[in-house]
């Protein structure tokens, strides 16, 4: 038998894969996923907490715990592709047994591997070997190990072209992957305008766990694509001896002809069904004169055809109807349209030969004048809403005296609670009872308040200063640059208030007056532009 | 009939229960290897330097 070549073997993996029922997907993601996510927690735990000499063991014992599962797994993903490429079934071990096999054989793949590509020569035939295990272990009647000796050393020319495509593949798809991971962040935030904490850290996220997420997530597809692949190479290698893929072709060509049968079988009716359908609507109905004439009479009158008679022909009188009587004329007609239409949709139309004829579709004077209407329904709504809405305009009692209405110390204050007057008014009783730093915190919720009414940031609770400055700045770049020096006036108020609020040291007067300062430069410049 | 007979027939030869024993002592031996190396392996990566990741690798 004629070795199959690498890239019509790895071609017709991917058509196995592709054929392969939900279910089979679901088992190789059930046993790979866990795996690939606890391994990559491991990393990350290891590469960045504090704890890690700690959690190494247990955590370790877990990675460990994650692969014996996803070899089991594994085992009877192949032996699952087998069944489907052979099209027939064989016998199954138990889940036991499969993973006293798998785990006494596969953790020494771990060794044997670097050492193989090390040595380079025999990697090839080691690789098919562990791969191939993973079939047989599942096999009731195989020995597994020598039969997996005997198909790993069998076309070592082909398993060594296509682990090399594989290789080749398997950069291609990190470098993919990798792309989407570090552009995806941006790309969600020039689309959907939502800043994220990925997209936040900017060229950071090009860091080694992402590198190593990238990895994972490329090593979950090619490990799909290799286990197809061997258990193709294993399906053509028994075949040379027990001729199974004759047998698969065969069985096959019978579901293909058997398709092929109810195929014809059904056209063949629906021909029939065709040509029936055919004779009884060309059998001659009665013709209802009186239908008939209505019918003429609708279209004659359509403006597409009555532009052309001439003017005395018409059957019209003289006089044209009242103005009143036109519109009552219109509307029963579009209420007989719109029954019409409401009939056909719940499909109690009545097509019988006998009913009375269909009037014609509504004018364009009907439709104009229900536009007007519904205008004039629109503007009335609109006026009395507005006259409701506006409030007689009193006096202005001036500012009211600020009795501290909430309380600084609190965290969960925002900016909005209070106008920005009241703010600066809070700001300087504190600053006069000498309680400098809440009197800091009220300039800034101040100046965010200001800022908050000319429309460049949206107050939140959960919103720190941080991403007031990126809102900000976004919003500035809409008004064409224009507002940007705004952005750094904003970020040093920001800074001011941060250092006496967050910082060590007791605040003083001096820092409110430059905090007031700086808002003072903010606002003037906000409202010069 | 004797004692080999009736084993025969149950299918419980020494030699198929030596298997699953050796079997059984080559998972637990593959499974403390891969303990082993994967504890390494974290042991490595917890004593890469702070620098190593701080600046990312770009």
């Amino acid at each position: 038998m004629r070795a199959p070549g690498a890239v019509e073997l790895m071609e017709e993996a991917v058509g196995l894969l592709r054929e392969a029922p939900v279910s089979t997907l679901a088992v190789y993601l059930l046993g790979s996923v866990p795996f690939m996510v606890g391994l990559l927690f491991f990393v990350v735990e290891m590469t960045h907490s504090p704890f890690a000499s700690e959690r190494l063991a247990v955590e370790s014992l877990l990675v460990t715990l994650l692969f014996a599962w996803r070899k089991v797994w594994q085992s009877l993903l192949m032996h699952r592709l087998y069944e489907q490429v052979s099209c027939g079934t064989v016998a199954r071990r138990s889940i036991p047994s499969i993973a006293l096999r798998q785990w006494a054989l596969q953790p020494f793949s771990l060794v044997v591997l670097p050492l193989a590509l090390l040595v380079t020569l025999p990697y090839a035939s080691c690789v098919a070997f562990f791969r191939n295990a993973s079939l047989f272990s599942a096999w009731e009647k195989e020995d597994a190990f020598r039969q997996a000796r005997q198909q790993a050393v069998r076309w070592n020319g082909q398993n060594w072209q296509m682990l090399g495509i594989v290789a080749a593949c398997s950069v291609l798809l990190f470098g993919n992957v990798l792309a989407v991971f570090i552009a995806l962040p941006k790309l969600v935030q020039t689309f959907t305008g939502v800043e994220g904490d990925l997209a936040r850290i900017g060229d950071r996220i090009a860091n080694v766990t992402t590198f190593f997420a990238a990895a994972v997530v490329t090593w979950l597809v090619i490990d799909l694509l290799l286990s197809a692949i061997y258990v193709l190479r294993c399906f053509y290698g028994l075949s040379i001896h027990t001729g199974a893929d004759l047998r698969a072709a065969l069985r096959k060509a019978t579901q293909v002809a058997a398709l092929l049968a109810m195929m014809t079988g059904a056209t063949q009716s629906r021909l029939q069904a065709q040509v029936q359908e055919t004779v009884a609507r060309t059998q001659p109905a009665p013709v209802n004169t009186e239908r008939l004439n209505a019918s003429i009479q609708a279209v004659v009158r359509r403006p597409a055809y009555a532009w052309r008679a001439p003017k005395d022909a018409r059957s019209e009188p003289s006089e044209p109807p009242s103005w009143l009587r036109a519109i009552g004329d219109n509307v029963g007609r579009a209420l007989r349209y719109i029954g019409r239409k409401l009939n056909s949709w719940l499909g109690s139309r009545d097509r019988s030969p006998q009913a009375p004829p269909e009037p014609a579709h509504p004018t364009v004077t009907l439709w104009i004048g229900v536009g007007a209407a519904a205008l004039f329904g629109i503007g009335l709504v609109q006026f009395l809403r507005r006259r409701r809405s506006l409030k007689p305009v009193t006096a202005a009692t001036g500012l009211q005296p600020v009795t501290a209405p909430v309380d600084l110390t609190q965290a969960s204050v925002a900016a909005d609670q209070l106008p920005e007057q009241a703010w600066l008014a809070l700001a300087d009783q504190l600053a006069a009872q000498s309680d400098y730093r809440l009197a800091l915190r009220a300039i800034h919720l101040a100046g965010l308040n200001f800022l908050s009414q000319r429309k460049l940031i949206t107050i939140q609770r959960w919103k720190t200063n941080s991403d007031y400055r990126s809102e900000l700045k976004r919003r500035a770049r809409i008004h064409q640059g224009s507002l940007a020096p705004l952005v750094p006036l904003f970020a040093h108020h920001a800074g001011l208030f941060e250092h006496g609020w967050y910082g060590v040291d007791v605040v003083d007067r001096v820092q409110v007056d430059q905090l007031r300062l700086a808002f003072q430069e903010m606002k003037s410049y906000a409202e010069q532009h | 009939m004797c004692a080999q007979c009736v084993a025969e027939l149950l299918g419980t030869s020494s030699e198929t229960t030596r298997a699953p024993l050796s079997l059984t002592l080559l998972a637990v031996g593959g499974l403390l290897l891969v303990w082993m190396m994967v504890y390494y392996l974290g042991m490595a990566l917890a004593h890469l330097p702070d620098s190593f990741h701080a600046g990312g690798v770009s």
